[in-house]
């Protein structure tokens, strides 16, 4: 700008127009003073329209007070403000449509106040500075639902989707601390298939695997909402049952163990049916914690094995 | 950069332009929000990296905290500002900021944010101000929220060994809220910084 010849002027709005930022100023009273080529594209406003009309006329669905608390602060103040699109999504609803980033709608905006000091250094208007930084917003978002679909899969078993031991044993501890608290009876089951080595060698792991599913199953079904089911490994499996004492827990396997005797799968055009084993423990004033209480369930499990299997025995 | 040195005249003259820096930001706080602000000594030290937990603690390992930076730029001198509030002052925040309840949870990070903006853009440019230089503040980015202090800096070992810390801890009367600022200059940075402090005391 030196010899401040009036038509370098020109380049030096020009460089305002064609920023590929929102540039904005307003006076006092909230009316617009400049609205850069960003903002007439975006909104659909000319800058004919714009200028010397209020900022709320022009954009009704801005948050008066909140805007004015800003502005105010600026003009207050003499300090920038910002805000960010984690605290608001956007300022200004600027729609984006897009063919191909279709799933993207709207323009996510940081933006920036300034004051603007005028030639006797006085602060009596107000710079916007839109900037679009849907492309981080986007991203950011993606990887937050990434972080949980990663969270899910980590807890859930992939061929039963029923827990993972990982986290069902997270899961047996909490119950054990939360029975210590509240006192309430809760039982642990451990069951297992009977000969399911037999199976896997006969028919093939493929098969196995579909005993394991249809395990799973008949679980599922068989338990409530607050049942906490998981596979523990192979062909083993496990159910923390709250609010249920052992009682309870014996009539849920034996229903458990029926079902799983009258169902069956086919391999080979042959039906294949199996049995499958229980043990149960509910929590009392003995059981130390949430290992001692697997322990005992898998020492119900053992007698039960050892007595001929297909049926359910409670810790004693 | 071994080179930067911080001896006692330098940090008296930072020290001097720290306390002023606060007064301004008192004063502008104030106006704002219609409250006394307790003005703080502002700690003008050189911190090694190991030292930032120490910096910011002073408060309980596992207590939630709300964390914003903001990174500021100008004359070859850089860095970034944190502010620190703990979650459980959240409510004491929106009612000094004139929020009537009941405020949800978003709109708890709103008043922390704007508060944070406020501050930090103020001590910022007050600073310098001083030192005549033009800075550029860049946009807040949100650290962490309801994030146990140690956690914050967990996932990332910082690569310089010192940095030039001004610690200022803001306590309102009649709130029981206090919120800590801590503005930090990249190490290399300094020999700039001390450069600007040595010309305004010749």
């Amino acid at each position: 700008m030196e010899g401040s010849d009036f038509s370098d002027l020109h380049w030096l709005l020009d460089v305002i127009q064609s920023s590929n930022v929102g540039i904005v100023v307003i006076d006092r009273s909230m009316k617009v003073e400049v609205f850069n080529r960003f903002m007439q594209a975006h909104s659909g406003i000319t800058s004919e329209r714009a200028i010397g009309e209020s900022l709320f006329k022009l954009f009704p669905e801005l948050p008066q007070q909140w805007l004015e608390r800003r502005v105010n602060s600026v003009l207050e103040l003499q300090i920038p403000v910002y805000t960010t699109w984690a605290e608001r999504p956007w300022l200004f609803h600027f729609p984006l449509r897009l063919p191909i980033h279709h799933q993207i709608d709207t323009m996510f905006q940081n933006v920036m106040f300034v004051p603007l000091h005028n030639a006797s250094n006085v602060v009596a208007r107000v710079g916007l500075v839109v900037y679009d930084v849907t492309e981080i917003a986007h991203t950011r978002r993606q990887l937050e639902q990434a972080q949980v679909e990663l969270l899910q899969l980590s807890r859930t078993d992939r061929l039963t989707q029923l827990w993972s031991r990982g986290y069902w044993e997270e899961r047996l501890h909490e119950e054990f601390m939360r029975s210590q608290r509240f006192g309430e009876p809760v039982s642990l089951v451990m069951f297992d298939i009977d000969h399911f080595k037999h199976i896997n060698d006969t028919y093939g792991h493929p098969v196995g695997d579909e005993a394991i599913r249809l395990v799973a199953r008949v679980l599922r079904e068989s338990s409530r909402e607050i049942d906490i089911c998981g596979r523990y490994g192979g062909e083993e499996f496990t159910a923390i049952l709250p609010g249920t004492d052992v009682a309870g827990a014996f009539h849920y396997c034996e229903r458990l163990r029926q079902r799983i005797e009258e169902s069956s799968i086919t391999a080979r055009n042959q039906t294949v049916k199996f049995t499958s084993s229980f043990g149960v423990a509910e929590i009392d004033d003995e059981t130390r914690d949430g290992h001692a209480w697997l322990e005992r369930a898998d020492q119900a499990l053992y007698r039960a094995k050892t007595s001929g299997r297909n049926q359910t025995r409670v810790f004693e | 950069m071994s080179t930067a040195f911080l001896d006692e005249n330098l940090r008296d003259a930072l020290q001097e332009i720290a306390n002023v820096a606060v007064g301004q930001t008192a004063d502008k706080l104030a106006r704002s929000f219609a409250t006394f602000v307790k003005m703080p000594i502002p700690r003008v030290h050189l911190l090694e990296s190991v030292d930032i937990r120490m910096a910011i603690g002073g408060r309980a390992e596992d207590e939630g905290v709300t964390a914003v930076t903001q990174a500021f730029f100008g004359d070859g001198i850089s860095g970034e500002a944190l502010l620190l509030m703990s979650d459980s002052n959240a409510a004491e925040l929106s009612r000094l900021m004139g929020y009537a309840p009941p405020i949800t949870d978003q709109e708890k990070l709103e008043h922390v944010l704007e508060i944070s903006s406020l501050l930090t853009a103020s001590c910022i440019q007050s600073v310098l101000e001083q030192l005549e230089i033009d800075v550029l503040i860049g946009h807040p980015i949100l650290l962490g929220r309801h994030t146990p202090i140690q956690d914050l800096f967990l996932e990332q070992d910082l690569p310089w060994d010192k940095t030039l810390a001004i610690e200022l801890n803001y306590v309102f009367e009649g709130y029981s809220l206090n919120c800590d600022l801590i503005l930090l200059f990249h190490q290399d940075a300094l020999p700039a910084l001390f450069g600007k402090l040595e010309l305004l005391m010749a």
